[in-house]
């Protein structure tokens, strides 16, 4: 009977991934206990993470994954390792969410807790959706369920954030719109998977149709120069909406610029045009980001212009438009969701200030939060034997064996920009005493801390031992970008 | 009667209903009221679904285009509220201002 079950469940695990918390946020709606609310939220993530990981065994690194067809959901090559990340970031943060949910009043908690569920659901449905009106609806839900997370609790700053998220979410939908309908014009199809073999009609407005799409979807992840939003929503919203935020919305939005580049880069007279967008953009990012994240004087706002910063290297990998360069930028986005929980998952646990001099002595004063941030800015700088470390080097690595020197020198700088950043933080955690220190609130059950701690003893182990994740990146990436030009 | 010739009416369609998106993006970026940023919003939605049209997209992406429009109007017009009860004003540099002088003595406002 529970075979009969799980064997349903694995046939239809795409769709089970954008339905169950989609459910568990009906039921977290009606229930009346927050301690409930908080079980069935991390129940339904669990089970997310526990379908989509369970599929990457069975199916990707077996090689036996059999294409989508016809079916308007599909687990496959980017799109199912992008699933994993989405899914395991936003199981832990929800189980993070059982200390987190402090910051709002007993009639806002259910409502967050739903708006979170919204917000995985939504990522993890781009991730699955097969053509471009159901990624388009799958990333509007998810950015529409961000803002009223982002408005709710927190200061009054952060209803100043959300109003800036509903300008960007609107110019960024409009633009997606306007991209996928010229594409569609341009070559016919509505189906990613049939960009690859188009007969490209129109090439000049295929080619504006995706770098719409692209930087629609760069706004979305908060990538310099469309991350106005974040910085203002980061800084004075609650933690629950900041973790949510940054660790699923940033990386889900970049997963997905993932997943469609690696569907219109093999597109014959359209992956120059992707390529170019893509490095402009990762250029840029890494420029901006990394200049705003050394001037920071915020934690969170540090944290998400370092995001920026590493997303820009996400989409560097991604301009290379070769196999490794595409496994290269899945590990980085790993890497990236696993550093801010463990940087903000940190900040958030402790219960310290979020101003830079909040950070003074805390590795003293909150020894495990201290460590999981110190592992996180370490991953952060790209420090060895660190899941930053890795994504890097395979960045670098990728770029040299295409022969583009300048996009592996820009990354290098993004790891010296990071050294700075990142190595004022630890220098704030550890080397510093504070003049006024504030007393360590810390959650009676100490659920955020596990969360974190497992994020830092993930980029620890993974960057000793790869092997495991260096498989399932290059059999995502083979999948799909395994002919790509 | 003069025949207008469909082809050229459809480029008018599009490029009218692209300049609608263009002017209605630049209002949501720079103006400093919530209230005209909201309506900008509400307004490129409504460009974007003219444009889908003109485009020859599947309808069901001009319906897409107006459910997700409807959704950003009724969630900002709620922002748009919240916002005005918060800081007694809708204009943006007003709020900053208020925000950042709250970080910067270092309270929660």
């Amino acid at each position: 009977m529970i075979g009969e079950v799980l064997e349903t469940a694995r046939a239809h695990a795409p769709l089970l991934l954008v339905t169950t918390p989609l459910l568990a946020a009906a039921f977290v709606l009606l229930a009346p206990i927050s301690r409930l609310n908080w079980a069935i939220g991390v129940a339904a993530m669990a089970w997310s993470a526990w379908l989509v990981l369970d599929a990457t065994a069975r199916l990707l690194l077996a090689g036996a994954s059999a294409g989508a067809g016809a079916s308007p959901l599909a687990l496959e090559g980017i799109g199912h390792a992008g699933a994993a990340v989405l899914a395991c970031a936003g199981l832990a943060v929800m189980v993070a969410a059982g200390a987190n949910l402090r910051d709002f009043g007993s009639r806002e908690r259910p409502l967050a807790l739903a708006l979170g569920l919204c917000v995985c659901s939504g990522w993890q449905g781009a991730m699955v959706a097969q053509d471009l009106l159901g990624v388009f609806l799958a990333c509007e839900t998810a950015w529409l369920a961000s803002v009223g997370l982002a408005a709710l609790g927190g200061e009054r700053g952060a209803l100043n954030g959300a109003m800036r998220m509903i300008s960007a979410g609107a110019a960024s939908a409009a633009m997606f719109l306007l991209g996928a309908a010229l594409l569609m014009r341009g070559t016919g199809v509505v189906r990613m998977s049939e960009l690859p073999l188009a007969q490209i009609e129109a090439p000049i407005s295929s080619a504006v149709g995706v770098a719409l799409i692209i930087v629609s979807l760069a706004a979305k992840a908060g990538l310099a120069p469309f991350h106005a939003w974040l910085p203002a929503v980061a800084g004075r919203t609650s933690a629950f909406a900041a973790l949510t935020l940054a660790c699923v919305g940033v990386v889900g939005a970049l997963a997905v610029m993932a997943r469609f580049a690696a569907y219109a880069i093999p597109a014959p007279a359209l992956g120059e045009s992707v390529t170019n967008v893509l490095t402009a953009l990762g250029v840029a990012g890494v420029a901006i980001g990394s200049l705003q994240a050394i001037g920071a004087a915020n934690v969170r706002r540090l944290a998400v212009y370092a995001g920026a910063a590493q997303g820009g290297c996400v989409l560097l990998a991604l301009g290379l438009g070769s196999p490794a360069g595409f496994a290269a930028s899945l590990l980085q986005l790993g890497a990236l969701a696993a550093a801010g929980i463990a940087v903000l998952g940190g900040v958030a646990a402790s219960g310290c200030k979020l101003n830079l001099d909040g950070l003074d002595g805390l590795g003293r004063r909150a020894p495990v939060s201290g460590a999981a941030m110190l592992v996180g800015a370490l991953s952060l700088m790209g420090a060895p034997l660190t899941l930053g470390f890795l994504g890097r080097w395979r960045a670098i690595e990728a770029a040299v064996g295409v022969d583009l020197w300048w996009s592996a020198g820009a990354i290098i700088a993004a790891s010296l920009a990071a050294a700075i950043y990142a190595g004022r933080l630890i220098e704030r955690l550890y080397f510093r005493r504070s003049a006024t220190p504030t007393p360590i609130q810390h959650d009676p059950w100490r659920i955020s801390i596990f969360p974190v701690l497992i994020c830092g003893a993930l980029v620890l182990a993974l960057g000793v031992e790869p092997s495991m994740l260096l498989r399932v990146a290059q059999a995502a990436s083979h999948q799909i970008a395994g002919d790509a030009p | 009667m003069m025949s207008l010739d469909p082809a050229l009416l459809a480029k008018v369609a599009i490029a009218a209903s692209m300049a609608l998106v263009v002017l209605s993006v630049v209002t949501l970026l720079t103006a400093s009221n919530a209230g005209k940023r909201l309506a900008g919003a509400a307004v490129v939605m409504l460009g974007a679904a003219l444009a889908v049209s003109a485009l020859r997209a599947p309808q069901i992406f001009v319906s897409a285009a107006v459910a997700v429009a409807l959704a950003y109007a009724a969630l900002g017009a709620l922002i748009l509220i919240r916002l005005q009860e918060a800081y007694g004003d809708t204009e943006l540099p007003a709020i900053d201002a208020v925000d950042d002088d709250a970080e910067g003595s270092g309270r929660a406002p």
